[in-house]
Parts: C-alpha cells; sequence; structure tokens
C-alpha cells in the first residue's frame, strides 16, 4: 500500500488555501501553500482529519463541539508543513477535544505527544512516565514540530 | 443508596465512542485524550459498586454497537500529579496555579451513580481552569484507564 499521493490529483484546492489567522499563527508567507510539499502528504491522515471536521454536535454523547474548520484546516496545514512528519510507521491518532479543537496524539513507549489545534492556537501536551509527567506549551512556530518529534523519539 | 463520598477503591466507568479507542499496528489498544472530553471540564463516569459492576449497564448516554467501557479506579484519579500552570516561557504560575484531580458523586435525578472528576481550583483564581491544564489532565487520564469492554469485540 502506497501512502503517497500527487497533490495535483487529490488534493482540494481547500486544503492548501490558508485564511489569513492561520497565516498569523503559523507565521507564514503570503504564498504559503507554495511551501507545502504536497506530494508527500500522507492521504489516510488526511483523510482522518476530513471524517473529524464532520463530526456533529454532542459526536461523543458528553456534549463537544462540532471541530472548527478553521482548526481543521490547521491541521492540515501542520501536517502539509511537516510531511517527514507524517510518513512513518508512527502513525497518530486523529480525534477532537470538546472545544472543537483537532486533537493529533502520537504514543511512543512511555511519551505522548499530543497537539489540541485550535482556531486560534494549538496547545502542546508532552507527557511521559513513569509516573506521567506533563507539560503543556503553545506551538508558537510551525519549525516547533520537528523538535518535539526528536523529544518523542529520544532515548 | 450513594453516599457523599467517592471511596478511593471505588471503581468507576465510562463509556466512550469507537473514535476514542484505536488498536496499532500491533493490535494493542489506544485510548485517546478524546476520551475524557467535557465542555466544563468535569468528565462524567459511573459508580460500579452502583450498577451492579456491570460495565454495560452504564447510563451517561444512550450506547451504541461499537462503543467501548473504560474503567478507573477513584485513587488513581486522585494520584495524578497535582497540574501546574505554566506560563508561556514553561515557568510554573505562582501561587495561584495547582490543580489536584478529584472526584465527587454528582446525582441526575434517578441516574445515582454519576460522578464527575474535575480539578480543584484556587480560591482566589477559581474561574475556569486553563484549557492547556485540562488537555494534560485528558492526556494523563488515557495514558492510565484501562478498557474493560472494547465496542470491536462485540
Amino acid at each position: 500500500m502506497t501512502l503517497l499521493f500527487d497533490a495535483t490529483i487529490n488534493l482540494n484546492p481547500e486544503n492548501i488555501c490558508f485564511p489569513p489567522e492561520i497565516r498569523r499563527i503559523y507565521r507564514l508567507p503570503k504564498d504559503a501553500s507554495q511551501t507545502v510539499n504536497s506530494s508527500i502528504l500522507h492521504e489516510t491522515i488526511l483523510a482522518e482529519i476530513d471524517t473529524v471536521g464532520k463530526l456533529p454536535e454532542n459526536w461523543d454523547g458528553y456534549g463537544s463541539a462540532v471541530p472548527d474548520p478553521i482548526s481543521v484546516k490547521s491541521a492540515k496545514l501542520l501536517i502539509g508543513l511537516n510531511p517527514q512528519l507524517f510518513q512513518s510507521d508512527f502513525r497518530p491518532e486523529i480525534s477532537a477535544d470538546g472545544e472543537g479543537r483537532v486533537i493529533i496524539e502520537w504514543y511512543h513507549q512511555s511519551k505522548t505527544l499530543a497537539l489540541f489545534v485550535g482556531a486560534q492556537e494549538t496547545i502542546v501536551v508532552q507527557s511521559w512516565g513513569p509516573n506521567d509527567k506533563t507539560e503543556d506549551s503553545l506551538l508558537s512556530s510551525q519549525d516547533k514540530l520537528p523538535k518535539l518529534w526528536d523529544w518523542l523519539f529520544r532515548r | 443508596m450513594s453516599s457523599d463520598r467517592v471511596e478511593d477503591h471505588e471503581l468507576l466507568f465510562r463509556t466512550v465512542k469507537p473514535r476514542c479507542i484505536k488498536r496499532d499496528d500491533f493490535g494493542k489498544l489506544k485510548i485517546s485524550s478524546s476520551a475524557f472530553n467535557d465542555r466544563f471540564k468535569r468528565p462524567s463516569f459511573d459508580r460500579a459498586h452502583l450498577i451492579g459492576n456491570d460495565p454495560t449497564k452504564t447510563a451517561l448516554y444512550q450506547p451504541e454497537d461499537g462503543d467501548s467501557v473504560l474503567e478507573l479506579i477513584a485513587s488513581e484519579i486522585r494520584g495524578i500529579a497535582a497540574l501546574e500552570e505554566l506560563d508561556k516561557k514553561g515557568q510554573r504560575v505562582l501561587d495561584k496555579g495547582v490543580h489536584k484531580a478529584d472526584v465527587e458523586p454528582v446525582k441526575e435525578g434517578h441516574h445515582e451513580a454519576h460522578a464527575e472528576i474535575f480539578l480543584t481550583r484556587h480560591p482566589d483564581n477559581g474561574i475556569e481552569i486553563p484549557s492547556g491544564v485540562f488537555a494534560r489532565f485528558q492526556v494523563q487520564l488515557a495514558a492510565i484507564a484501562r478498557v474493560c469492554v472494547s465496542g470491536d469485540s462485540q
């Protein structure tokens, strides 16, 4: 099974047209779409995010909000700008939180890296055991993600 | 009858949707942080001994085929280390920003088994648990919870 696809065929233009607020959050140039290496986007993960984006109000039975469309676009942007993180065997779990953020979670050994991608900001949660210490921060720039990825796999 | 306190040894159940539970490539069940979503930052559980210790009798919402049930012991929730608020530089917010996990019964009509887990708030800073702190709480709950009824095995 191939996980790669040709963006010119499969990628809806909506996926690479980033609104101004997303460009501001991630400090993107105006032609940010040009920086996306779409040819190696992970098709399965993008489809999963699209599925999450279509979840209805109260999808979990506990009153969770509809995933915010800007959060969905932001999550796709993160994948598009960091394709090297989304083509390994460590596929993240995709879901949504109660306030409409998209959750992207990786697990490796006793570590968890979770991104709560919101319309205004992305919360980063790093958790590591054995006593499950945690930290949270804001993803100030998409450049930070590869460093977080290094943390996840560092011994 | 439910008591006014959820004892440390009590087993708690929570029904969750298939999206909150996945099998990884090795067949191991993974619990997503989304299993503990709650708009009011107070995830609901059922107290096991009040529903005959039968996880299929949880009444948190009308379950559907494929739903799973998670379990936790109250002492595991209370044992989560205090969550400190961090500023933008990752430094602890002094004095006011420490939150401890706890669980309490919250009866809803005839739903006597209902309980909620929550983070304590400082009396001077008691309005809102920061989203980052609650996100950490969700990640930690997902790390310690166990699947007692798997939706994909029903």
